[in-house]
């Protein structure tokens, strides 16, 4: 059951692993409850200490990996990618803030910065909200968007990235959101680079998926064999009475 | 009755409880830090068996036939606690110790907390800033400043480890892993979620510990299927002991003093 967990994250990773911003999920193991065999019926010799007998394996929860994904040029100045940590924070249709790593936006109608599914990137104006096209700006590492006007250049805002302290206090909503769960501490980054034209691919590496999901496969068929002697061993003992 | 059905039947319980065994240890093949399990088993003290049926001088004299022994029972379950394979990963949380030593974590069951060892490494930081393991129990180290074991924090930043397992977040040396060593090991008990109780632990500086790595199982596959076919085969084979017990009984109650 618990390598059954195992192959759903390994299947969830190797699904995303053109999606831009995806971080792979990690699933580790745990072993359960201990329990005597000093039974009744069971044949003991009691001077040692108390004979123990594990009952299996279960699955800790899934981790999000949140390491840096290869950043692939794209040539459009709407595409940003992060190197270094932080989120992109948008604001979703029902006014819910979000955060996201895939820096794949668009501008819509409004001249404004959205992304795939039209939730507006929220940006830190200096003065009045000004409407973006597709060639009038650029974005420096820090994040400071410039308006060209006709060879002339003027700062009109700054995209912030937050993080949330923690590697799990953050939940994903599916569209490669992400929303921080009750409690998390949040943060402005400052240290990581913003690339224009640029988008982070996701983190998985196919080759050590594929690794793991061998490795899992066959830990299954582990499990399936324990069971498949387990279920001899009854019938031999069924088969007591008669030959 | 017949000694040996019951012989043979102390086989079977104990085929059985070795196939526990043998199955957990299966189960934990890809569990991190696990460490596997044997089942030692003991065959009873021999009795002694005599009679009285020999008649010297009219009167019945004590016979010693041999000893004879009761079948096998269940002695202990020992824990292999050889190093398992250390396998890189490239997350600054994950931990391994390479040799002797186990990491302190602090389990708090909302109630008291309490001190448990484990080789388990996967540890990842919370939303609250602490590292912890998989089941959330804080991780502890000897802060560097005031000598005394507690959770470490890391923040919003990143931890390094050297090789004997000082910690120092974003560049500064905060902590060292409180890593711990034990003289009996029989002492260890397993809990469960790959921690283990202990007394009397030593606090040990040298144990090196690899950052970016985890510890995998040192359960051998091929050694627990070779294990479980035995086990199963011994299992057979006491059942067709007893089934031959069972073939001679029936012979004795049906057959004997019938007249055909």
């Amino acid at each position: 059951m618990a390598q059954q967990e195992k192959l759903d994250s390994i299947s969830n990773n190797l699904a995303n692993v053109n999606t831009e911003g995806y971080k792979r999920v990690d699933v580790s193991f745990k072993d359960l409850v201990y329990e005597t065999l000093k039974r009744d019926g069971y044949p003991t010799t009691g001077n040692n200490a108390e004979p123990l007998n594990g009952t299996g394996v279960k699955a800790s929860g899934w981790l999000r990996d949140d390491g840096q994904g290869s950043l692939q040029e794209t040539g459009l100045n709407t595409d940003m990618a992060i190197d270094g940590e932080g989120y992109f924070r948008v604001t979703l249709a029902d006014g819910s803030k979000a955060y996201t790593r895939s820096g794949s936006f668009t501008i819509d109608s409004s001249g404004t910065l959205v992304d795939k599914n039209g939730n507006r990137l929220d940006v830190e104006y200096s003065g009045e909200k000004v409407s973006l096209d597709k060639g009038n700006f650029g974005i420096d590492k820090a994040g400071t968007i410039t308006l060209n006007e006709n060879g002339k250049l003027t700062k009109v805002g700054k995209i912030n990235l937050y993080n949330f302290v923690g590697q799990d206090s953050m939940a994903s909503v599916g569209e490669s959101l992400y929303v921080p769960k009750a409690g998390a501490q949040g943060y402005t980054v400052t240290d990581s680079n913003i690339n224009q034209g640029y988008v982070e691919a996701s983190n998985v590496d196919i080759a050590r998926e594929m690794t793991d999901m061998i490795v899992t496969q066959r830990a299954f068929e582990l499990g399936s064999r324990g069971l498949k002697t387990a279920d001899e061993m009854w019938g031999i003992a069924n088969n007591l009475r008669s030959r | 009755m017949i000694r040996g059905l019951y012989t043979a039947v102390s086989g079977l319980i104990t085929q059985e409880a070795k196939q526990d065994v043998i199955t957990n240890n299966m189960a934990n093949v890809n569990t991190v830090g696990f460490k596997g399990d044997n089942l030692a088993v003991k065959k009873f003290d021999d009795v002694l068996i005599s009679n009285y049926d020999k008649v010297l001088g009219g009167k019945n004299v004590r016979n010693d036939i041999g000893s004879l022994s009761m079948g096998s029972r269940i002695d202990e379950v020992n824990t292999d606690f050889t190093a398992g394979m250390i396998q890189e990963t490239d997350k600054w949380t994950d931990f391994a110790i390479e040799g002797q030593g186990f990491f302190t974590v602090l389990r708090n069951d909302g109630i008291s907390s309490k001190e448990m060892y484990t080789r388990d490494g996967h540890f990842h930081v919370n939303g609250a800033g602490f590292l912890v393991n998989d089941s959330g129990d804080n991780v502890l180290g000897k802060n560097l400043a005031t000598g005394k074991n507690e959770p470490i924090y890391v923040g919003k930043g990143k931890a390094n480890s050297d090789n004997e397992g000082n910690l120092s977040i974003d560049g500064n040396a905060k902590y060292k892993l409180a890593t711990v060593d034990f003289e009996d090991y029989k002492s260890l008990k397993k809990v469960g979620d790959n921690l283990y109780e202990g007394t009397n632990p030593i606090d040990t500086g040298n144990v090196t510990v690899k950052q970016n790595a985890l510890e995998k199982a040192n359960v051998n596959v091929i050694n627990e299927m070779v294990n479980m076919m035995s086990v199963m085969r011994t299992f057979e084979t006491n059942q067709k002991v007893v089934q031959a017990m069972d073939e001679t009984l029936g012979k004795a109650v049906n057959e004997v003093g019938t007249v055909r």
